[in-house]
């Protein structure tokens, strides 16, 4: 692994620094918060539940429906959650999405009040947060949507034009914030319920071994932490530490990196010495990192050129995303009336007849131009790796073929730019 | 308290109810006028305060606000705890696999068996079958796995749980125990000193098992009977490891 890769890696603390150079972050977490809720809801059997003839937390009975109701909910929280994952009607998607994941989460908590359950609330909040900052998610459908009210002149600008390196992403200081304030009230309830028996290594060695015995499974590398008590204090420390300390660095402004990775590193050790897995901490943590650090690292240095036709509002819209992907300007776009004579005159290239992408001596063409496009930035490359690939390559040849040949008969085209002007 | 009853809510559940509403109706307003960057700071300011308040000091979670207290209150050195277990019809114990208990995860079982030795005589039977069915759907299950079980979201706990290995050479489970195990650790919290157990309830289809338990109603159906109270040593179960 390359140094510049490993540097890549780190959390961002959205707190100090809410502006990035680019909107990836926030898609990429919008992403992993919808297809992380999707896969964890859509395996619930709420008819056992709702026909569980016991509840262990009885406060919000009233919050229980009818085992239908709850069904209908349940694949009703999956459509909205995949809208919100395209970015699709933020607003409206995140707001009913929370409400339904925080709804099913009050049914499941009558019988589960453990961090399964509460962790699908954290989830409630991250939805929340999205939606009330829709706007600065550039990188979504919505965005897309917006663009079609843009006139064709704007839409050249977008392509043609530097990108403003400033994007808030607020939801993402938000979900930081509200994670900092649980694992500081952990680390608060710790230490008002253990006091200084959180200082020594009795209270670990001791939850370890009764568990073991309890629950009849291997200490494992528990053993370890048993053995050295040295190992066990430390690792008390650093629960504590880690748990007050997270609030701390975001509210002052240092870096989170190594709080976090320390977290991940816990969420490592805890499943491996206590048999506890939190699977949905992992998520939280990974929504926080700095994938646009990430994206840089694995994209090529080199930059392509794009010619479009700068003609066709749909050419343009389906470009429209690109650019804010495109920080670093790696792609120079082109609208084909301007298109550099090396290209123009280059045998076999018709900029009526498709997209195209130049990359030093090779011309890409309509279908195979969108993978190169899709190659340029890191972490597209598999779905550029993807489209190479058959069946792939031969179903997007011929639809891009087929939407090309017609784009005149079923989409807008041929924008006259005198009267757009 | 003076219990307040409308639609048959007590004072506190009706302030839970009213809180959970009031939380997404505020959430939905803030949305909705999320341009205005008062109405979102105000509701953020107010869920920020309540969530500080919930995470560090409240002694109950009014959801949707929750608290992330883990392993917070030390362990004794003298600690009792109850334990669930099936009888098959051998008379062999294995420890009940909390995923039984319902398709996906299970129920807080430790809370669940508190309740049970608290409950009246209908409610005991009325958990008791519903247990004992779940076991036997369980073990269907655990040696007939569902193809989707491998993609399905990775479970919170991933020890000692039911596989096929575990359960082999058990015959029907027919019957349900509760114990009371009591585990004394050394005052380093290193070695565990001393186990032992005592039967809190036994429960059976056809009555109570075994001639040494101590029977409410030897010959009901479907009844818990009180277990005899005499602590005993731990009954060996085979270790049923790590199952992802």
């Amino acid at each position: 692994m390359s140094l510049r890769l490993l540097r890549s890696f780190g959390f961002v603390n959205y707190h100090a620094y809410p502006t990035r150079w680019t909107p990836l972050n926030l898609a990429v977490a919008r992403v992993i918060l919808g297809s992380y809720l999707i896969w964890k809801t859509m395996w619930y059997d709420w008819r056992v539940i709702a026909a569980t003839p016991f509840r262990v937390e009885e406060g919000y009975l009233w919050a229980i429906p009818p085992a239908s109701v709850l069904v209908v909910e349940k694949y009703l929280l999956i459509v909205t959650l995949l809208l919100f994952v395209v970015g699709y009607r933020l607003r409206l998607t995140a707001f009913l999405s929370s409400l339904l994941v925080a709804h099913l989460a009050t049914v499941r908590f009558s019988l589960y009040l453990g961090g399964m359950t509460t962790a699908l609330f954290i989830a409630a909040y991250a939805l929340l947060f999205f939606g009330l900052y829709a706007r600065q998610d550039k990188l979504s459908v919505d965005s897309l949507r917006r663009a079609t009210t843009q006139s064709p002149v704007e839409l050249r600008d977008h392509l043609t034009r530097p990108l403003a390196m400033a994007f808030r992403a607020d939801p993402l200081r938000l979900l930081l914030l509200a994670l900092g304030v649980i694992y500081f009230g952990s680390g608060v309830d710790k230490l008002r319920a253990g006091g200084l028996a959180w200082f020594d290594s009795v209270h670990l060695t001791r939850v370890l071994v009764t568990r073991t015995a309890f629950y009849g499974y291997d200490l494992g590398l528990g053993k370890l932490l048993v053995d050295v008590p040295a190992i066990a204090i430390l690792s008390s420390w650093g629960t504590l530490a880690v748990e007050l300390g997270i609030l701390i660095a975001v509210l002052i402004g240092a870096p989170v990196t190594i709080p976090m990775f320390v977290l991940l590193g816990f969420m490592i050790l805890i499943p491996v010495t206590m048999g506890i897995l939190f699977a949905d901490v992992l998520f939280f943590i990974a929504m926080l990192f700095a994938w646009d650090r990430l994206d840089r690292a694995l994209s090529p240095a080199a930059g392509v050129d794009l010619v479009f036709d700068d003609h066709c509002l749909l050419c343009m819209r389906s470009l429209h995303l690109f650019k804010y992907l495109d920080a670093d300007a790696r792609v120079r776009f082109y609208p084909q009336s301007e298109a550099p004579a090396t290209y123009t005159n280059l045998e076999g290239v018709d900029f009526e007849r498709s997209m195209y992408v130049f990359d030093g001596d090779h011309a890409y063409e309509g279908y195979w131009a969108f993978r190169a496009l899709f190659a340029q930035f890191g972490l597209l490359r598999p779905v550029a790796w993807l489209m190479g690939r058959s069946p792939v390559a031969f179903v997007g040849t011929r639809i891009y073929r087929y939407v090309a040949d017609n784009r005149s008969r079923h989409f807008a085209c041929a924008v006259d730019f005198d009267a757009a002007d | 308290m003076v219990p307040l009853m409308l639609f048959g809510l007590t004072t506190m559940k009706l302030v839970g109810m009213v809180f959970f509403v009031g939380f997404f109706v505020a959430a939905g307003i803030a949305i909705r006028f999320s341009d205005v960057p008062k109405v979102r700071k105000g509701f953020l300011a107010g869920f920020f305060a309540v969530l500080l308040v919930v995470a560090v000091a409240s002694p109950v979670q009014p959801l949707p606000m929750i608290q992330w207290h883990k392993f917070s209150t030390p362990v004794p050195a003298e600690e009792t705890l109850l334990q669930l277990r099936v009888v098959d019809s051998n008379g062999q114990e294995l420890r009940y696999d909390e995923r039984a208990t319902l398709t996906v995860d299970g129920v807080y079982l430790h809370r669940l068996l508190d309740d049970i030795v608290e409950a009246d005589p209908a409610e005991q039977q009325e958990i008791g079958v519903y247990l004992l069915e779940r076991a036997h759907f369980h073990r269907d299950r655990v040696e007939n796995p569902d193809p989707t079980r491998p993609f399905r979201f990775p479970p919170n706990f991933i020890y000692a749980k039911w596989s096929p290995k575990t359960l082999e050479g058990y015959d029907e489970f027919v019957n349900l125990r509760i114990y009371a195990v009591t585990m004394v650790t050394s005052d380093d919290g290193r070695r565990l000193i001393e186990t032992r157990e005592e039967l809190v309830l036994d429960f059976a289809l056809d009555g109570p098992s075994g001639d040494d338990v101590g029977s409410a109603d030897a010959t009901g159906l479907d009844q818990w009977a009180i277990g005899d109270g005499v602590a005993t040593a731990v009954t060996p179960m085979r270790p049923m490891g790590v199952v992802a």
